[in-house]
């Protein structure tokens, strides 16, 4: 059976480990314990994200919808924080915005690996999200 | 997450237990830090042997520590990586900085003989 979930949740860093278990809960038996890593790492980046760079540690709520058919498992995690002015830039292997914070730079290329597609969508100064899928092998 | 930190001579070994994400790193890396400048360890191994989760933050846990040690021109090795750990340690290049040993007596005699 399909299954899906639509989560509203605060922007707090004791959430990322909430959102990854989430996301796998949604997943059900059907992968392996790689996919299922796969899946928890890329949320991670996701919801990262979202607390240190959309919010920048303050108030915020982070939406994450999720769901899996036989064929795949899709994810869409939504800030509504300072948004990202050029998507192209945030993209690029080891830029970060915030490098004296020792962030790695990496979180979009670790989303990009680990699912099969991945989609950033953002306004400056109203909203980022992110849409990831992952087919089952 | 909870982190252990031992010195042996003057090499750090940092063994992390759990979730190496953003939440986990931040309750430690002050405190850890601030006993790395005192002590100056001049080498460091990375035990990830108990670690069950790594993200892209602990990739950049991992890398602040290496350059707070790295200053004094040392050595640093990782041990005890698994499979799901490897992963992003490879995607990251930090495989090309810091070399896999299987265990962390291996680790430090490496780093005494100057193997690494």
């Amino acid at each position: 059976m399909n299954n899906h979930a639509h989560i509203k949740f605060a922007a707090l860093p004791e959430n990322e480990g909430f959102a990854r278990l989430a996301a796998a809960f949604v997943m059900g038996k059907n992968p392996d314990l790689d996919f299922i890593d796969d899946i928890k790492t890329a949320v991670s980046e996701a919801v990262t994200n979202s607390i240190v760079h959309g919010y920048e540690g303050a108030e915020g709520v982070i939406e994450m919808k999720l769901s899996s058919d036989e064929g795949r498992v899709y994810i869409e995690i939504t800030d509504f924080g300072r948004g990202i002015e050029d998507i192209t830039l945030a993209r690029t292997p080891l830029y970060s915005t915030k490098p004296s914070e020792n962030r790695a730079g990496i979180g979009f290329t670790v989303m990009e690996t680990f699912t099969d597609e991945l989609e950033i969508e953002s306004e400056p100064g109203n909203f980022t999200r992110v849409i990831m899928s992952k087919n089952f092998r | 997450m909870k982190s252990h930190i031992k010195f042996y001579k003057n090499i750090l070994i940092i063994s992390p237990v759990g979730e190496l994400d953003h939440f986990n790193i931040e309750k430690y890396r002050r405190e850890e830090d601030i006993m790395i400048k005192r002590k100056k360890p001049k080498n460091i191994i990375f035990d990830l042997g108990q670690v069950t989760f790594i993200d892209s933050s602990g990739i950049g846990y991992i890398l602040g520590k290496y350059k707070l040690c790295m200053l004094s021109g040392g050595k640093a090795a990782l041990v005890n990586v698994k499979g799901n750990t490897r992963k992003i340690l490879e995607i990251s290049g930090l495989l090309k900085i810091i070399k896999i040993c299987p265990a962390i007596d291996q680790a430090i005699y490496a780093i005494e003989k100057g193997g690494l």
